[in-house]
């Protein structure tokens, strides 16, 4: 398999994804003006109503300033450099599994993600693969289909499925929402779709593996899924890049609708490249995530191990519609070296009897610096709500910073919030206790890190939790003495 | 020929800024049993922490050697390596660990330490439950994180069945009878009289004589001050006993 | 809408305060709801008044020499010094040796405040504050001496019976050197309930060396007044500050503390306890920085809520770089008895120091239903229940109060 010899190989950093596929890629001119996204919606023929939502959006988009509440700082993003839409070629989408290139099989093998059927365990986990701009394979669709359930990118279900695709795509993050949710609306290229229809349980895991090779290139994608009256999925995702000088840009929304008696489970393991350990290079990973409960006894949860980026901006949150509605948010936050995270949910509690539950894990070393933003809004409507949330940060060396800023706004005598907070370091005791055990100082903070995040793993997939563990442990290297 | 397995000459030690152990000599042959009895105050506790080589104390000169290696130069965790295990008086909570996991990635250190081979979880679990079997800890116990909501005797009991695991070539009890009943007493003794098998050399620094009712020492040392002010056989402690710290203390100034 | 600075201000002779007065106009600009300190609580209430400075009462007016009676207005003891209608009052409190009271423009004039006045705080962060300094003139200068412990609380007595829209400004300056020890009260009230005023008061404390001050304040304005403090308070090694707040009128009230713990071993507690009703909204913020090792600060805040009350809680626990061994704790109750209530809460945590112990916490909710039925089991009426509960709730920031009169002051009504 030709890879270039790349400077990650050479700089003997610890990112074992940072290698870039050498690839023949359709990509767009650099540079973002109304031509560029009729550029795109035509190479995806697209319908009239996308293209013009896509417009609207970017119209709206120019109005807009990037939002500067967040605890993070970076050098201006310049939008007029980036390509915004890179494809490997050939450009005629893989109409099954072996039209894939070999390059791209090969790309997915060594980041750990089989895309040939017959390698997997037999069906566990059914995969969509997103390379820079467009899905690259979708496996196990026609055992899926079986179950009447729609897995496949979302530039197939615009063709296949438009329907479902204008019903619900931005009914739960409007291109208004904010400055970089705007920006996806008006240039998305690819991403996932998942339909479960009514009262199905879906029997696999559903997993998207997203990658960014091009250089140069900023990754919109776009997930939507929808879960139909009493139906359940799991949902994972995981993200890799390539080790890059220049800092890369990722800019995702991901919807979910959620109706009644409808649960999703939605796990992210983000390992993006977080730049090496001066602070060069990382993408910057700018996401809108929003959950809609729109039906009664509907449950959403997020489950989030964020070891990558230099900078991670995101804030899944769950709108609590129904009714005996649930929410859920658990995250594990790792910052080292340079790495900035600003990162936590929102729970909107409208209906009655809602519940939800934040635990939420901050470690920081290097001199990184994270902070846990939340909101809990309790809205009068809300009767006998309930949240529980717990933050705690895990302080590594004396240069990073934790930060925790949770607003909590009640506006119902009948709702019952608890919030707690705490920020300590790594016991000298527990440490002490742990050598004289037998365990050297690096091994005796990462068992503790994972002991401190258990309560947030145990909510992962076996096989991710484990994979979340290891990164956890690979972020922590070099923090220690 | 038996070998010594500690031996303590000259040793001054501070904790914080006080002087605390002073020209202490001590040496502990395989096999053997030793008992440091003392009143409270007399450095007992800084003696096993010396030892064990716990930040915050600082030793200012003399010399340790175990197994003939400097003990003094070794890390924290290299000594448990060589084979030194405390029982610790007041064992710390770590929140979010089960028992198991913590005790695997140890046994496997030492394991490595040894140049054997290291366990896989199956592996551990027989060695584990063996010994936990034997000491009446059930399984349940071994899951839960390490000493969180255990009660005091529940903490002995478990620092001994660690102790049992990890099988240590000398063994250091630093007050392990302080708040114990008397059956928690037998569960602690039994498991160190288990190890008994005349190469393991056993530190017993104690208070009281009421733990060498079930632990036989073969030399009785009295430590006061800093230093030993008089040894002799396990009769010593029943003197003790009956006559109380200040008769033996005075007479050793 | 009136432009605050513009409420028709005396002009003054003295330099230092005009200088100042310039800045502050500088500084000032109205806060609204964007900005991130202002997001809870708008001042758009307290707007629809044109409010008036306060009338000169004489020729020379840096006392007022009016002929007000006042009343024994404490059920204590205390030094008492008046500030009535937006002035210090002529009439004042005997002070034992070594304790300087001078009127601010008296302590301007001798070159008393260069080192303290406005140096406790950033004047273009706090908009009241910058207020404050535009309309500059009114308040008090106290130094107390090294090694003094005071007899008798000192007590700051605020009342107003202007029947135009007053606008009053208090800028106080509180200066104890090393080693002594003061209790310091602060008592806000009108007993005239239909009078619409603001009072707008900035407190600088500066504290020496092993220095303790205690401050207890029970704010009892009318319903139809704003509220605005700022204190800011320097604490230097082993000082100690507490202060216990009541908080129980105005139609708006924001109290706001910034405590800097400077040296080692520097402390604070700060407790409160507020009760909105009707609609009127109660703002609780308070900062504090921990910027040296082992420093301490602790703050237990309560608020109940009726009728369709607002109530705010902002605070921020900074730890800087150095600060080891500091430990931090905030914990903030509501009680939510109205539905039509509200309360918003935003506790931070702003840590770069890693030997440090931090928490806060955040709870709301209505009355123990399970405590109400056994009272109420055991013959207690519904609503004596409710009374019972509540005052058992507001109580706890002033449990550990030994001094039992001004306990029982502040937690009464």
């Amino acid at each position: 398999m030709a890879q270039k010899p790349t400077i990650a190989d050479e700089s003997g950093d610890k990112y074992k994804y940072g290698f870039v596929t050498d690839i023949d890629a359709d990509s767009a001119p650099v540079g973002l003006n109304e031509d560029i996204i009729r550029l795109i919606s035509q190479k995806k023929n697209e319908p009239e109503w996308l293209l013009q939502r896509r417009l609207k959006a970017f119209e709206h988009w120019q109005t807009m300033t990037e939002p500067k509440w967040a605890n993070i700082t970076y050098d201006p993003i310049d939008y007029q450099t980036l390509s915004y839409f890179s494809a490997p070629k050939p450009k005629n989408a893989p109409q099954s599994l072996n039209d894939v290139a070999p390059e791209l099989l090969e790309t997915y093998n060594k980041l750990g993600i089989p895309l040939k059927e017959q390698e997997v365990l037999a069906g566990v986990v059914a995969v969509d693969a997103v390379f820079d701009s467009v899905s690259v394979a979708t496996t196990y669709r026609a055992e899926l289909e079986k179950h009447g359930i729609i897995f496949c990118s979302i530039s197939e279900a615009v063709q296949k499925h438009p329907d479902l695709v204008q019903k619900y795509l931005g009914s739960v993050v409007p291109y208004t929402d904010n400055f970089f949710a705007c920006l996806n609306s008006a240039v998305f290229t690819d991403g996932s779709f998942v339909y479960i229809p009514k009262g199905v349980r879906c029997p696999m895991e559903l997993s998207t593996y997203f990658r960014i090779n091009a250089k140069n290139t900023g990754q919109f994608e776009r997930t939507l899924i929808v879960a139909d009256e009493g139906s359940y999925v799991s949902y994972l995702e995981g993200c890799t890049a390539p080790q890059r000088d220049e800092n890369q840009l990722h800019a995702a929304i991901v919807e979910i609708v959620v109706l009644k008696d409808a649960e999703v489970k939605y796990s992210t393991v983000q390992n993006w490249y977080p730049g090496d350990s001066e602070g060069k290079g990382g993408v910057y990973n700018f996401v809108t995530k929003r959950a809609a409960c729109r039906g009664e006894n509907s449950k959403v949860s997020w489950t989030q191990v964020e070891t990558g980026s230099s900078i991670t901006w995101k804030y899944p949150s769950c709108v609590l519609q129904g009714d005996n509605s649930v929410g859920e948010f658990y995250s594990v936050a790792m910052t080292n070296n340079h790495q900035q995270a600003d990162t936590g949910t929102k729970m909107i509690h409208l209906g009655k009897n809602t519940r939800s539950k934040i635990i939420s894990k901050g470690i920081s070393a290097g001199r990184s610096n994270q902070t846990y933003r939340g909101l809990v809004h309790v809205s009068q409507t809300a009767e006998h709500a309930r949240n529980y949330s717990q933050c705690d940060n895990l302080l590594i060396g004396a240069l990073c910073g934790a930060h925790t800023v949770p607003y909590v706004e009640n506006h119902n005598a009948t709702a019952v919030l608890e919030h707690e907070a705490t920020t300590s370091k790594i016991g000298d005791e527990q440490l002490f206790y742990c050598r004289q055990r037998g365990l050297s100082e690096e091994d005796a903070v990462g068992l503790i890190v994972n002991g401190f995040c258990r309560e947030v793993m145990q909510q992962l997939p076996m096989e991710f939790a484990i994979e979340a563990a290891k990164l956890i442990n690979i972020s922590l290297e070099g923090s220690v003495g | 020929m038996t070998k010594p397995v500690l031996e303590i000459k000259d040793l001054c030690a501070k904790a914080g800024d006080k002087q605390i152990i002073k020209n202490l000599n001590l040496t502990i042959m395989e096999g053997e049993v030793h008992a440091l009895m003392g009143p409270n105050g007399a450095g007992k506790s800084t003696l096993s922490n010396v030892l064990c080589g716990k930040p915050g104390y600082e030793v200012l000169s003399g010399t340790v050697r175990f197994h003939g290696k400097d003990l003094l130069q070794m890390s924290v965790e290299e000594r448990a390596r060589e084979g030194l295990f405390m029982i610790m008086q007041y064992p710390v909570e770590i929140a979010g660990v089960p028992t198991v996991n913590f005790l695997k990635h140890a046994l496997n250190a030492v394991r490595k330490h040894r140049g054997e081979p290291e366990l896989d979880t199956l592996g551990f679990l027989k060695i584990a439950k063996e010994e936990a079997a034997k000491l009446g800890i059930s399984t349940e116990m071994l899951k839960r994180p390490v000493n969180v909501g255990f009660s005091g005797g529940e903490k002995k009991r478990m620092e001994t069945w660690q102790m049992a695991v990890l099988k240590p070539t000398m063994a250091l009890l630093d007050e392990a009878d302080s708040g114990l009943d008397i059956d928690a007493l037998k569960v602690v003794a039994d498991g160190v009289n288990t190890l008994r098998d005349g190469k393991r050399a056993m530190l017993i620094i104690t208070h009281y004589q009421r733990l060498l009712n079930y632990i036989t020492p073969d030399v009785v040392h009295i430590f006061a001050d800093g230093h030993i002010v008089r040894s002799g056989d396990k009769t010593l402690a029943l003197a003790l006993e009956e006559k109380g710290y200040a008769a033996f203390v005075n007479e050793g100034c | 809408m009136q432009n605050l600075l513009d409420i028709g201000l005396s002009e003054t002779s003295n330099a230092v305060i005009s200088g100042w007065r310039d800045k502050g106009r500088a500084a000032f600009c109205l806060p609204t709801p964007k900005a991130e300190e202002w997001k809870y609580t708008n001042i758009k209430p307290i707007l629809s008044n044109i409010y008036q400075a306060p009338k000169p009462c004489s020729e020379n007016h840096t006392t007022c020499t009016c002929e007000h009676k006042h009343e024994h207005h404490l059920p204590f003891e205390a030094y008492e010094i008046y500030f009535h209608n937006g002035h210090l009052c002529a009439h004042q409190p005997h002070l034992p040796e070594g304790v300087t009271l001078l009127s601010l423009e008296e302590a301007a004039a001798e070159h008393e405040t260069s080192a303290y006045l406005n140096k406790s705080f950033e004047l273009n962060k706090m908009p009241f504050a910058a207020l404050n300094t535009a309309h500059l003139g009114e308040g008090v200068f106290i130094r107390v001496a090294r090694g003094i412990r005071l007899d008798k609380p000192l007590a700051f007595i605020y009342e107003t019976d202007e029947d135009f829209p007053l606008w009053a400004d208090f800028h106080n300056i509180i200066v104890l050197e090393s080693e002594t020890t003061v209790d310091w009260v602060e008592f806000f009230e009108s007993k005239n309930k239909t009078l619409t005023y603001a009072h707008n008061v900035v407190n600088e404390i500066f504290l020496g060396k092993s220095a303790v001050l205690k401050h207890y304040k029970k704010q009892q304005e009318n319903e139809k007044a704003a509220h605005l403090a700022f204190n800011a308070v320097s604490v230097r090694q082993n000082a100690k500050f507490e202060s216990y707040v009541s908080e129980l009128g105005a139609l708006l009230a924001r109290h706001e503390t910034m405590v800097h713990l400077k040296e080692e071993g520097a402390e604070t507690v700060l407790n409160a306890a507020y009760r909105t009703k009707g609609k009127t909204t109660h703002d609780t913020t308070a900062n504090v920085i921990h910027a040296c090792a082992q420093t301490t600060s602790k703050q237990l805040i309560k608020g109940v809520l009726e009728d369709e009350g607002h109530g705010v809680f902002q605070g921020k626990i900074r730890i800087e770089p150095k600060a080891f061994g500091a430990n931090g704790t905030q914990l903030h109750k509501a009680l939510m008895l109205s539905n039509q209530a509200t309360v918003d809460v935003k506790p931070a945590l702003e840590i770069f120091a890693d030997d440090v112990k931090c928490s806060h916490g955040a709870t709301s909710g209505a009355l123990d239903e399970n405590q109400l039925f056994y009272l109420r089991s055991r013959g207690i009426g519904q609503k004596e229940a409710e009374a019972l509960l509540t005052k058992a709730f507001l109580d706890e920031p002033f449990a550990t109060l030994q001094n039992e009169p001004i306990r029982l002051w502040l937690c009464e009504d």
